[in-house]
């Protein structure tokens, strides 16, 4: 189908993200109760994001880059219903599989084959999806061996492998990637390649978060800059990344 | 909103809200979120007995060593006059810390959490279930000895069959005041030692050691309105004195779940804000 009649499955109106960053962090009730009495609540407001319009057609690949502090993982909370949007709208058409950090929850005293069900359950899947997909989730991870073996035993590397051989199992139709994944090594990367051109195939809907502008202009159809919570600039990859370049120059 | 608002007048919703269309149906949704509470559940139970036997005896030992003290207390030092006391006891004991470590391993569940919840969205209610189920397994395990434990000396009871109900009772009340006490702890963290506070005086304040009709009328009353209480008795009535009385009942039922209905809709309002709190 031309992507100009394809649906939107991600539609943020005039989104704002407003953090109240506290001078003074207020943890307890005494400290509640202590500046009632006294000053008044103080705390300065950070715009993460600031009135974003921003609409994804099903099957595109968009990347978005920008600076540390951008907004780009604010962005993809706000998306995957993780933060509320302080103003604006937001409308998500599918099921979104937000691959933000994986493991996340991992818990090292149980076994590898614990941590699968753990995870995966976490994620989104029932009991029964992840005994179907078990296997395959082992095999593509290459743990076989270590099926049994603490989780607490294996290295960083092969975490990162497990929680993204569970990760790609999902159905969702939307994902969204943060750079978290390019701690992974070469031998990683070509994984991930390998499965954006399964998601490709497949007609997925990928937001990928990257400072590695080569991936960015590798894969992405179309490129958000973000400059301080604000959509800078939009467009093709090269243009995007050009522009990018050029402006943090 | 701009004017390329693509949007259908209908789906137009008000500022700051996340509308998600799932495409899984209802039933696979609730599936996922049986089999969330299930995973968190028994993980938790295992990390905190970490998986050994002597970990299990442990869940065992503490109520029996609290019965002891009460029951040397209140026999030697103080005498009671309850009839079949050390049954009376040890189910208020039960139910007691029950409803103690639910609420606590609730207020706590979310800040232990917080990594998670950051990171993976899935309805945070189900954090609060799940710890409230942790601590099912063990007031299972214990009530299920002491059963045996009245089937042996008293025959089975004709109103055997009306424990559930306390029981749900008792898991609709503590997971709704831990709703309330987790929502509240993610703002105020010194919560957790007033609650220590609080907990000592419902202690005090519930027929857990002595019996309602020791107390002065105009005491009476004020424990009649504590549901904890209530349902402390209705598993003595069931199990210890074959009484049944309908009125009593129903208050208790209406009473635990208001409270469940309460706590949850609380937490519901905050839950979107945590990841930000935490």
């Amino acid at each position: 189908m031309p992507n100009i009649y394809r649906p939107h499955v991600i539609q943020l109106e005039n989104v704002t993200k407003v953090f109240a960053i506290p001078h003074e962090r207020k943890k307890t009730l005494f400290h509640w109760l202590t500046s009632m009495m006294g000053r008044h609540y103080d705390y300065e407001p950070l715009y993460a994001l600031q009135g974003i319009n921003l609409h994804v057609k099903e099957g595109e690949f968009l990347g978005i880059i920008g600076k540390n502090g951008s907004g780009k993982s604010t962005l993809l909370k706000v998306i995957s219903n993780i933060y509320p949007p302080t103003e604006g709208s937001v409308l998500v058409n599918g099921d979104v599989f937000p691959m933000l950090d994986l493991g996340v929850g991992f818990q090292p005293e149980f076994s590898v084959k614990e941590n699968i069900y753990l995870y995966g359950i976490m994620l989104g899947f029932t009991r029964k999806e992840l005994n179907d997909r078990l296997r395959s989730i082992i095999e593509y991870s290459e743990l076989e061996r270590f099926a049994d073996a603490k989780l607490g035993t294996l290295s960083m590397g092969m975490m990162l492998r497990l929680g993204f051989s569970i990760a790609i199992q999902s159905d969702a139709s939307i994902f969204l990637v943060d750079e978290v994944l390019a701690v992974g090594d070469k031998d990683f990367w070509q994984r991930c390649e390998e499965q954006f051109k399964k998601f490709r195939a497949h007609g997925k809907t990928v937001i990928f978060v990257s400072h590695d502008l080569y991936q960015v202009q590798r894969f992405c159809d179309r490129v958000v800059v973000l400059t301080d919570g604000r959509i800078a600039n939009e467009g093709a990859p090269e243009k995007m990344v050009e522009f990018y370049t050029n402006s943090s120059r | 909103m701009n004017d390329q608002n693509t949007l259908a007048a209908e789906e137009t919703i008000s500022p700051g809200r996340v509308r998600l269309r799932h495409k899984a149906s209802f039933p696979t949704r609730m599936r996922r979120y049986r089999d969330i509470v299930r995973e968190f559940a028994v993980a938790d139970f295992r990390l905190r007995y970490h998986d050994s036997l002597l970990g299990y005896v442990w869940f065992l030992l503490s109520p029996a060593m609290m019965f002891g003290v009460y029951y040397f207390v209140f026999t030697e030092v103080i005498y009671m006059g309850v009839p079949n006391y050390a049954l009376y006891l040890i189910l208020g004991i039960i139910s007691y810390n029950f409803f103690q470590d639910c609420t606590f391993s609730s207020m706590l569940s979310l800040s232990a959490k917080a990594p998670i919840i950051k990171k993976i969205y899935f309805p945070r209610y189900l954090i609060v279930i799940a710890a409230s189920v942790t601590g099912t397994f063990s007031l299972l395990v214990n009530l299920g000895i002491i059963l045996l434990v009245v089937l042996v000396t008293r025959g089975i009871p004709p109103l055997f069959f009306l424990v559930p109900i306390p029981l749900v009772c008792l898991f609709l009340f503590a997971t709704g005041v831990g709703f309330l006490l987790a929502a509240l702890y993610v703002r105020f963290r010194d919560l957790s030692q007033i609650w220590n506070v609080v907990v000592l005086a419902i202690f005090w304040l519930t027929p857990v050691v002595y019996d309602v009709s020791s107390l002065p009328e105009s005491t009476q009353i004020v424990v009649f309105l504590n549901p904890l209480a209530r349902i402390f008795m209705l598993f003595r009535h069931y199990l210890l004195y074959d009484f049944f009385d309908l009125r009593f009942l129903l208050i208790t039922i209406v009473s635990s779940f208001v409270v469940f209905i309460i706590g949850f809709f609380v937490f519901r309002k905050y839950q979107d804000r945590f990841a930000e709190h935490l």
